[in-house]
């Protein structure tokens, strides 16, 4: 055989089939997905220290797409073209949703909570940790293993006590999860009733690391035990609940784990020992992709194709981009002493110490 | 009213002896599961398990003034739970907290831990290992620490100075404002009145303990009522359970202290329903602390 008469021949055929190769193998994106940089703000203390109504006028709180922010010791609104509403700074703690904030120092009692025009809209009365989720108003009571709900105007609806201290909390419009460290898993309703209470097992020793309730409280999701930590799915109704799904996890994460649903209720994330977990609640199918870090924050409100996932470890934070349901995009990483993510379909904002950003997702379908 | 300290209630002597046996059995059952080291190096607490605490009742021990804190005995991590950062998690009133897990089913929690790079990462933890030092993560009050101990066995919470070696203690516990209110919500001052109409009275009393050379009121470990000898309610301080989402200490005969229960009072605390019927009724109150120091009064009245 000649081979170099040859050669030109396996060059050629050579670089067709890595030309071929390269458009056919690798696995394509489902849609023209392109990341289009919108604006970026600067946070500045538009408010002086003690203040608790903002100087923009109340009207503009009212206007649709006003979010909260968290950023180190300021906190505020801002809106969805970028406007800042209101920026405090405080050496205190602070929980703040689209609908309502709060500021409380670590002796905390009967603690105001606030409109985001600054008006007072109730006062938890009591001593403990206020916490706010969406419009729902949490107390968590001294001791660890107490929380409490209150309703409008400050009414307590319920609380609920237990034996071990809480490390895993979600609620949602149609109640509430939490999780305790004796592996206690329990979930009630926006009236407190016990919709059901358990312990998973099937772990050599019983802890809950993290929990979450779907939108419609139909689904609860949950990481527990130590050697052969799993991942279960719990569907919930009329009066019974049932584990519809359940797999063992690789290593033993002995910290809070990250656990949610996305709005839709179609998927569930669930965070593992480097790895963060994609469950189909339609298809019943888990998979995931590999994290190194911790969880901050991972497709709540995703848009129709992409979610987005905010890891930190230390002081850099990864922020990725997921093709559903497990094909990552995009990554990039960047040095933060804080940061938050808020995905509202197709629109991102990255908080980042001082700053705030909207990225727009183009070409979602 | 005759108030009589230790040991010199006419009544009740086969009793208190009793109380005592039972108050060292179950440290000894506890200590032979599981003997704990104290986690800290000064026994200064301002709170002890069972006591009025903010809305709820104490679930362990708090110290105030500390530095570093120790695991307690042999185990490994189960959780570490760090302090909620902006716009993730929930705001754990423990703070910073780690929860040890031992042997025979006992976990130690420790709380307002300024960090948990001590604990982070390491599955083994012997007892006397620093877990870290005291910061100002959790509810409360800075550089004050939480321990707990919790029996997964037996789905309750233990009071801590069951298991952790004693420490000398020989003030008794204080017993005061004794209050009886009638069906129809009629207070009574016992010591200040004679006679009462017969029926239903609810007692109630302010009953504190004190500690050598540690500044504060505590919860006590017992507290009797007995009225002409017959013991109407007897509230251990030993362990909290749980019933329906509510934790409450549990009584010999059943009854279910709840916090609303117990502490219901926003200055004394709910001991017991007592029938008075016609005649003298002597109305005796005991409370023990866990060093086995006891106080008790008792009060004389003529029921019509």
């Amino acid at each position: 055989m000649n081979i170099k008469a040859n050669l030109k021949y396996v060059l050629t055929g050579s670089i067709a089939f890595l030309a071929i190769y390269m458009f056919v193998a690798a696995k394509p994106m489902g849609s023209d997905i392109y990341f289009e940089p919108a604006w970026t703000t600067n946070l500045e203390n538009t408010q002086d220290p003690g203040e608790t109504a903002p100087k923009t006028p109340p009207e503009a709180f009212k206007q649709a797409g006003v979010e909260a922010f968290m950023l180190g010791e300021r906190y505020g609104f801002f809106t969805a073209d970028g406007k800042i509403l209101s920026s405090y700074a405080t050496p205190n703690r602070v929980s703040a949703t689209p609908v309502a904030w709060a500021t409380y120092p670590e002796d905390a009692r009967d603690t105001i909570v606030r409109t985001p025009d600054g008006s007072p809209r109730m006062t938890v009365s009591g001593s403990g940790f206020v916490h706010l989720d969406g419009d729902r108003t949490f107390l968590f009571l001294p001791g660890g293993d107490a929380v409490s709900q209150y309703g409008e105007g400050g009414r307590l609806l319920w609380t609920r006590e237990h034996i071990a201290p809480i490390t895993a909390f979600n609620s949602s419009p149609a109640g509430t999860v939490m999780g305790y460290a004796d592996g206690y898993l329990a979930c009630v309703a926006p009236d407190g009733t016990e919709r059901f209470g358990f312990y998973p097992g099937g772990s050599d020793r019983e802890v809950i690391f993290g929990a979450a309730l779907s939108e419609d409280g139909k689904l609860t999701a949950c990481v527990s035990g130590i050697d052969r930590q799993r991942f279960i799915l719990v569907r919930a109704s009329g009066g019974q609940h049932k584990i519809i799904y359940h797999t063992y996890l690789k290593g033993n994460l002995r910290r809070k784990a990250f656990v949610d649903f996305e709005k839709g209720g179609n998927f569930a994330f669930f965070e593992s020992d480097g790895r963060l977990g994609i469950f189909d609640c339609k298809k019943n199918e888990a998979s995931g992709i590999p994290v190194y870090g911790e969880v901050v924050a991972a497709g709540e409100c995703p848009g129709a194709a992409l979610f987005m996932v905010l890891v930190k470890n230390g002081s850099r934070y990864t922020l990725s981009a997921i093709e559903r349901p497990d094909h990552l995009v995009a990554s990039v990483n960047f040095n933060a002493n804080d940061a938050f993510l808020i995905q509202r379909e197709g629109a991102i904002y990255l908080g980042t110490d001082g700053s705030i950003s909207r990225i727009d997702i183009r070409g979602l379908k | 009213m005759k108030i009589a300290k230790s040991g010199n209630l006419a009544r009740g002597g086969a009793r208190r002896a009793a109380r005592a046996a039972a108050i060292v059995a179950v440290a000894l059952c506890c200590s032979t599961v599981s003997a704990f080291e104290w986690p800290f190096g000064a026994f200064k607490p301002t709170s002890l398990f069972g006591q009025r605490a903010d809305g709820v009742i104490g679930r362990g021990i708090t110290l105030e003034g500390q530095e570093v804190v120790r695991a307690s005995g042999h185990g490994t991590t189960l959780v570490t739970i760090a302090k909620n950062g902006n716009m993730t998690g929930f705001p754990s009133t423990l703070g910073n907290f780690a929860v040890l897990s031992h042997e025979d089913g006992l976990l130690s929690a420790y709380g307002n831990l300024e960090a948990l790079d001590r604990v982070d990462g390491r599955t083994q933890i012997d007892s006397g290992t620093i877990l870290g030092i005291a910061g100002s993560s959790a509810w409360g009050k800075p550089k004050d620490v939480f321990f707990q101990v919790i029996d997964t066995k037996r789905k309750t919470v233990l009071n801590p100075l069951l298991v952790l070696p004693g420490f000398k203690d020989t003030r008794g516990p204080v017993i005061s404002n004794v209050l009886a209110i009638s069906g129809n919500n009629q207070p009574f001052a016992l010591g200040s009145v004679k006679f009462v109409k017969q029926g239903k009275y609810r007692v109630y009393a302010d009953v504190t303990d004190s500690i050598d050379g540690v500044a504060g009121e505590f919860a006590p470990f017992r507290i009797s009522v007995l009225v002409n000898g017959k013991e109407y309610a007897s509230i251990p301080f030993e362990m909290l359970q749980e019933d329906s989402g509510k934790l409450y200490l549990s009584s010999k005969d059943s009854r279910e202290y709840t916090w609303a229960a117990l502490y219901g009072d926003p200055t004394r605390m709910f001991l017991a329903d007592v029938p008075l019927t016609r005649g003298r009724a002597d109305i005796s109150i005991i409370a023990c602390d866990i060093a086995g120091n006891e106080r008790s009064v008792l009060f004389g009245v003529q029921v019509e």
